[in-house]
């Protein structure tokens, strides 16, 4: 899904703002675009240009205020009518007065499910997660699919990091949730599409956060270590042997809103 | 034990009783190798890093949660914590809060 808004911002593209997150009050998030439409919050500076206009002399901006965005987008969109002009925000920005307070654009999930579950156990988050308007994807983990899969951790760190990707391109920001086993592809899958390392490399979007719901971690080129007194190890055991094949939804369907 | 009441109390002591049986339809084979992954290279120092405790997990015990936190640490990993009054599953037993609580945490 493409945010509607992002239309209109990818039209002006420019140099990128270099001081992204310097602004008090200002959510690095939501400067993360380096041009948009709309007033410049008090203490940045650029150039104004006309928004650009369409065959019909239409311009391509929209005739009402809106500073949100659609789910998952994390760009600042300004439309402000009737002057629909564009501002660059320049290099030298000052850091010294107050911008105006803007909400931090909400980020977007991708959920590495546990050992033996499959992305539907996980539909009741994912539905509270689409009911506030946020994106979310499930993707179905090949490890846990019927049939044996060579190198399942690859492949399961491919699957998750597919999905990351997938929304980083877009410029959302992600929060990557692992769960219980997940969160060892979950870890593995984020390397190198951190915001922070984007952002250096002046490009929009990355994962923001990991987060681990009692989930395994372990330093790099270390196994993960299971709790002996825990039922973890005694359920892996029964697992092994009695795993029902009568199932009502498919493993290999992901979650995606 | 059967490994139903097993695995239920394993994973979903919390969520309603109702949800069990379908819950456990869902369950699909795991190759064991699934929980020894070694990570080449984890993104924990490039990302911000929240741990969830589920408090009353029955599959991975709290001690156990805490025992991962605190090697990530002493490997040089910052990492925020939250806790939840929740079994292993609280995307099962608790969506709303584990959405507020990731919410607020990030």
């Amino acid at each position: 899904m493409k945010c509607e808004y992002c239309t209109v911002g990818r039209i002006l593209t420019g140099p990128r703002n270099p001081h992204q997150g310097d602004v008090p009050g200002v959510s690095t998030r939501s400067l993360r675009s380096d041009s948009y439409l709309g007033p410049l919050p008090s203490g940045i500076s650029g150039t104004t240009e006309y928004c650009p206009q369409d065959e019909t002399g239409a311009y391509k901006g929209r005739d009402d205020i809106d500073t949100g965005s659609s789910p998952g987008c994390q760009h600042l969109h300004y439309y402000w009518p009737p002057s629909l002009f564009i501002n660059r925000v320049q290099p030298d920005i000052s850091c010294d007065s107050r911008a105006p307070s803007m909400s931090p654009a909400q980020p977007a999930f991708v959920l590495a499910g546990g050992s033996w579950h499959i992305p539907a156990h996980y539909q009741a988050f994912h539905d509270v997660v689409s009911a506030r308007g946020l994106k979310i994807i499930v993707p179905p983990l090949p490890s846990g699919v019927e049939g044996r899969v060579d190198a399942p951790f690859e492949a399961d760190t491919k699957a998750v990091a597919d999905a990351v990707r997938g929304l980083v391109e877009q410029g959302s920001d992600v929060v990557v949730i692992g769960h219980s086993s997940g969160g060892i592809s979950a870890a593995e899958a984020a390397h190198g599409l951190g915001v922070r390392e984007r952002a250096a490399k002046g490009l929009p979007g990355g994962v923001r956060s990991l987060v681990l719901v009692s989930g395994l971690g372990e330093p790099a080129g270390t196994q993960p270590q299971w709790d002996e007194e825990s039922l973890a190890s005694k359920a892996a055991d029964t697992m092994a042997f009695e795993v029902r094949t009568a199932r009502s939804r498919c493993p290999t369907r992901g979650l995606q809103q | 034990m059967k490994p139903g009441p097993v695995l239920v109390d394993s994973f979903y002591h919390d969520v309603p009783a109702d949800q069990h049986q379908g819950l456990l339809d869902m369950l699909v084979k795991q190759p064991a190798s699934a929980a020894a992954y070694v990570l080449k290279n984890p993104a924990y120092e490039e990302v911000d890093c929240i741990y969830v405790y589920c408090e009353d997990d029955r599959a991975l015990r709290l001690p156990a949660q805490k025992r991962t936190v605190g090697r990530l640490r002493e490997s040089g990993v910052k990492m925020k914590e939250v806790l939840l009054p929740s079994g292993h599953f609280p995307f099962l037993s608790m969506p709303d809060k584990l959405l507020d609580a990731i919410l607020e945490a990030v």
